[in-house]
């Protein structure tokens, strides 16, 4: 059903201490050939931004050009509270091309007519155009999309998330669920939000948390979507939008395994510090209790996870050690099945050859230096905003990481922010979101390992799932 | 939303059973009776016994033909046999006395042998447990690492497992395991990784440089100024704070562990600011010289004829700092001004002398120092002979000088007047007075108890001015009361030049008392002894100059 692997980043450890030593151990899954072809039914909630300010033309700079060559004078108009100038432009607003986007989406020939989308709008006040409909009645899911330019408002983000958390809550385990909540504000009401992404976490309902412009706060959205396990996205200008819905319905119809929640058990004298995804995308599974809601996995392509071990407190002798045990369970929806996978065992060997202790796994390593090079740039971001010299000086580092790792897309991201950093001596807020959110989904897959036992080949992928 | 701290994960309801097994270990070959005689290709070899296995090896010590000492290594399994031949190969490259040097590598049997120097010691690993090293002599420990690389990698290899248990702290320190070691600019044959000394281009794909070494030589500063190593995740140098904050450490960490493109190019430019480093860890001495004279209450002596003189240098740059004196007192005789012309031309010669030399030749060793005090006097005692000859007069004086160079000190005198130096309350004379009542003592004719009331005790044996070009012997130095040509001064100690205007009334142990009743105003002891001197009836002029040795901690605290 499930390819598992469990490796840490080195097969042995110091005997005959108690000092602290760390062990990462990566958790590599990949669904079989017989799973990969029975994907999960899907459930997608659009919760969309209606506020006046997605009335914004969607680029900025040719509008001002618009207007400067036709010489046009605006009219004031007020919306939402606040004042606007307003223009009767042949451009389209951020809310054309969300709207165009959400069409996309639907007309999406990945989408079996069984999956299901509903379209949730928010601004001061947030309703649910349609309920979830089945992709087969595209005709309503279109009208209740277009309907979208009838609302306006401010930002009550909690209120558009309450109206997508009613319409999923109901459904199966079985169905992977989906929230893709668009943003360009800053919402109130911010930790009614975050305990809603806790309900979602709940009903593994990841939420895609998408966010443009510059007034949306960003650390809002990263926890939105690693509560959940979501991916967090920044837009630098709406042109994006469809290829991140693009590559959500790709990553959806590849799910077939859904709700895999794993048990971490180990022995005395050692810890399980945290759990975080790395491929691929990055976010950190909460760790408040057990079992850990990992989220679902598709197929066709590996799903890493690295857990945290530390090391201390016993001395022991030379021995092999069977450290942890992990516990994996999820459902394959598309077999009508729920599957307790078999446990697997992480062994140490604890020897006094420091040259054993120093012998490491690359592939792991790299996974762990992802997670790090994520928590330096976090840092950094936060650095930015008090001390740009602090700042650089922890991108540097981040820098350096990724370009060892391979990661070309992190390092034109980090090499930007540098670059903005040291010509104006702070990074711009677009810059910002950019670097922080960008980064989780900017992973990539580490090593020269050999390829999983019953990994099947791209082109059995191709076939089964017609992706 | 704040996650957890892993101390707040509740783990306790996931116990697991243990579930362990012993290690089989690797077999090594079945060891070797001692006596036996190996033949290596060049010379034999005797075992003189089994020390115990390691791994697939087993350990001997053992004897070469000219009776050095060996550490034999030998064993059946091909993997480290290739080690074993690969340590042998980057040993016999290094040709520094600070790897252990390597005798013969060779294949016989289907075993392989290795035979290096033994070395032995507690290692830098210890040293950082326990704890018992400065912050000055740790960076010393380092600075010693980075030159041991300079010529590994001038050599073409880097180490790449440098780590506190591979470094011995002998003199100089060694430096081990060099089962690592790979051709500077390729790859390493497989992954491996020290947690919290190895650099991170390790990890990835692709040659390794002099980077690597430079990064561990960091990591191994920041473990002893942080008193932990580096997290497996890598160095967080923003924010840092060392146990011990030390001026210069931050700008290297950053140097040695920052992304490769701001690492130290090569090791010798790291050697350069660690070498820099020690030199700023080090204790800076400081002196303090005062100077009181007196004409003293005899109405016959109308003039002083007693001089003196110091001169202190202190100064510290980049390229280093430098410390000097050097004080000098004379006691003028002869009638007609001879004697207040002779002290004067003697004081000002040593301290021209003096300055000129120095500023030439900052760096002397302790027997160019010697012999520079002497050579002085000897010019002191030609421009005295130059002054009577245009006084036309007969006259001259005697000199004691003492030169300090940083805390070394040396000696030259001619005469009475005499140098002692005051240690923990003890006092100690330098000098042997050139007397004929001197003289007397030294020939048991006179106890030593009676030398200030005898009654030719002014009349000195030797003085300036008699004549030029002063037979080798004349000058007297330390070796005369010491042996040595140099004295270690230390923090604490004052040195007391006088002339016989103070010592003959004054005895020894009242002037411990005068500067213990003082201490620490040096001025305030000059003072009362020049008092004491005239409560005494002070029949002659008096002078005393006191130079005291001090140091300003640069860092002491045990890291």
């Amino acid at each position: 059903m499930l390819n598992i692997v469990l490796r840490p980043h080195r097969t042995s450890l110091m005997a005959g201490t108690a000092d602290s030593q760390k062990l990462f151990a990566m958790l590599k899954m990949l669904p079989d050939s017989e799973t990969a072809g029975a994907r999960a039914p899907l459930a997608f909630a659009l919760v969309i931004d209606t506020s006046g300010s997605m009335r914004e033309y969607a680029d900025q700079q040719k509008a001002q050009q618009e207007i400067k060559l036709l010489g046009l004078q605006g009219q004031q108009q007020s919306s939402d509270g606040s004042d606007y100038q307003g223009f009767n432009l042949q451009q389209t607003t951020k809310l054309d091309q969300a709207i165009e986007a959400a069409h996309k989406l639907v007309d999406d020939s990945r989408l079996l007519p069984t999956d299901k989308v509903t379209v949730i709008h928010f601004d001061t006040e947030a309703a649910t155009l349609v309920p979830l409909t089945a992709v087969s009645q595209r005709q309503i899911l279109h009208q209740a999309i277009d309907s979208l330019r009838d609302h306006s408002g401010q930002t009550f983000m909690a209120k558009g998330m309450a109206c997508a958390q009613q319409q999923l809550c109901d459904l199966p385990n079985e169905t992977a669920k989906r929230v893709v909540l668009l943003t360009d504000g800053a919402t109130q009401q911010e930790g009614q939000c975050r305990h809603l992404a806790g309900a979602f976490a709940e009903t593994n309902t990841p939420v895609i948390a998408i966010g443009i412009g510059p007034e949306y706060k960003e650390e809002l959205l990263k926890d939105l979507s690693a509560t959940s396990q979501g991916r967090p996205y920044h837009l630098e200008n709406m042109g994006q939008l469809r290829d991140i819905l693009d590559c959500e319905v790709g990553s959806s119809v590849r799910e077939v395994i859904t709700d895999l929640q794993a048990k971490v058990a180990h022995v005395k004298g050692v810890s399980l510090n945290s759990c975080t995804r790395v491929f691929p995308s990055l976010s950190e599974v909460s760790s408040e209790s057990q079992p850990f809601r990992l989220g679902n996995i598709a197929a066709g392509d590996y799903t890493v996870f690295i857990l945290e071990f530390t090391v201390e407190g016993l001395a022991r002798p030379a021995s092999r050690v069977r450290i942890a045990q992990v516990s994996l369970a999820g459902s394959i929806p598309g077999l009508g099945k729920h599957e307790d996978f078999a446990p697997q065992d992480l062994f140490v060997t604890f020897t006094n050859d420091e040259a054993a202790v120093a012998a490491v796994d690359p592939e792991v390593l790299g996974y762990v230096q992802q997670k790090n090079v994520d928590n330096l740039v976090q840092k950094a971001m936060g650095q930015a905003t008090v001390n740009a010299g602090q700042a650089k000086q922890t991108l540097q580092v981040a820098l350096g990481m990724t370009q060892r790792i391979g990661n070309a897309a992190m390092t034109k991201v980090l090499n930007n922010a540098l670059e903005e950093l040291n010509k104006s001596g702070t990074i711009s807020a677009g810059t910002r979101k950019t670097v922080a959110l960008g980064g989780r989904t900017k992973t990539v897959k580490t090593g020269s390992a050999l390829p999983m036992e019953g990994m099947p080949s791209e082109d059995d992928i191709h076939k089964i799932t017609g992706v | 939303m704040t996650e957890p701290t892993p101390s707040e994960i509740d783990n306790s309801q996931f116990e697991l059973e243990e579930l362990s097994e012993s290690v089989q270990l690797p077999a090594s070959p079945e060891p070797l009776v001692a006596g036996t005689s190996l033949e290596t290709p060049d010379f034999p070899l005797r075992i003189d016994g089994f020390l115990g296995s390691k791994g697939v090896a087993n350990l001997y010590e053992g004897t070469l033909p000219d009776n050095r000492r060996v550490l034999l290594r030998e064993t059946q399994d091909a993997g480290n046999a290739d080690l074993m031949h690969h340590e042998f190969e980057v040993l016999g490259a290094s040709k520094s006395p600070m790897f252990p040097k390597a005798f013969a590598c060779w294949d016989t049997n289907g075993r392989t042998y290795l035979a290096t120097e033994p070395v032995a010691g507690s290692t830098l690993g210890d040293a950082l447990k326990s704890k018992e090293l400065t912050p000055a002599q740790l960076v010393s420990v380092f600075t010693q690492v980075a030159y041991a690389l300079c010529q590994l990698h001038s050599q073409g290899w880097l180490h790449l497992a440098i780590r506190p248990t591979v470094i011995v702290l002998s003199k100089p320190i060694r430096v081990l395991d060099l089962d690592h070691a790979t051709r500077m600019g390729e790859k390493p044959p497989a992954p491996f990784y020290f947690a919290g000394y190895s650099a991170p281009e390790l990890l990835a794909d692709g040659a390794i440089d002099a980077r690597a070494d430079i990064y561990s030589v960091g990591a191994l500063l920041f473990h002893a100024m942080s008193g932990y190593p580096i997290a497996e995740s890598g160095p967080m140098l923003t924010g840092w704070q060392p146990e011990t904050p030390i001026a210069g450490v931050p700008q290297i960490l950053h140097k040695c562990l920052g992304p490769l493109e701001t690492r130290y190019a090569t090791m010798a430019e790291l050697h350069q600011d660690l070498v820099r480093l020690v030199r700023r860890c080090a204790p800076r001495v400081r002196y303090e010289c005062v100077s009181a004279t007196t004409i003293g209450l005899e109405p016959t002596r109308t003039v002083n004829q007693d001089a003196y003189g110091f001169s202190c240098v202190q100064s510290e740059a980049e390229d280093g700092s430098r410390a000097w004196t050097v004080a000098t007192v004379a006691d003028g005789m002869g009638g007609m001004a001879a004697g207040e012309v002779a002290s004067a031309a003697a004081v000002n010669t040593v301290l021209t002398e003096a300055t000129a030399a120095l500023a030439a030749s900052p760096n002397l060793s302790a027997e160019e120092q010697a012999q520079m005090t002497a050579d002085w006097v000897r010019k002191a005692n030609d421009k005295v002979c130059d002054a009577m000859e245009a006084k036309q007069a007969r006259g001259g004086c005697t000199l004691v000088c003492a030169f300090v160079l940083d805390k070394r000190l040396t000696i030259a005198h001619v005469g009475d007047s005499r140098i002692y130096l005051i240690r923990d309350g003890s006092i100690q004379t330098l000098t042997r007075d050139h007397s004929v009542v001197m003289g007397l003592v030294m020939q048991g004719q006179l106890d030593i108890s009676q030398l200030r009331t005898y009654p030719d005790r002014s009349n000195v044996t030797r003085s300036l001015g008699e004549r030029k070009n002063l037979p080798g012997h004349y000058v007297d130095t330390l070796v005369q009361t010491t042996e040595n040509e140099s004295m270690e001064l230390r923090a604490g100690d004052t040195l007391l030049l006088c002339s016989d205007g103070l010592w003959e009334p004054i005895v020894e142990q009242i002037v411990v008392d005068v500067l213990a009743e003082t201490a620490p105003n040096m001025g305030a002891a000059a003072d009362k002894l020049i008092a004491l001197v005239l409560q005494n009836g002070a029949p002659d002029n008096a002078t005393v100059s006191l130079l005291r040795i001090d140091e300003t901690p640069q860092t002491q605290a045990k890291v």
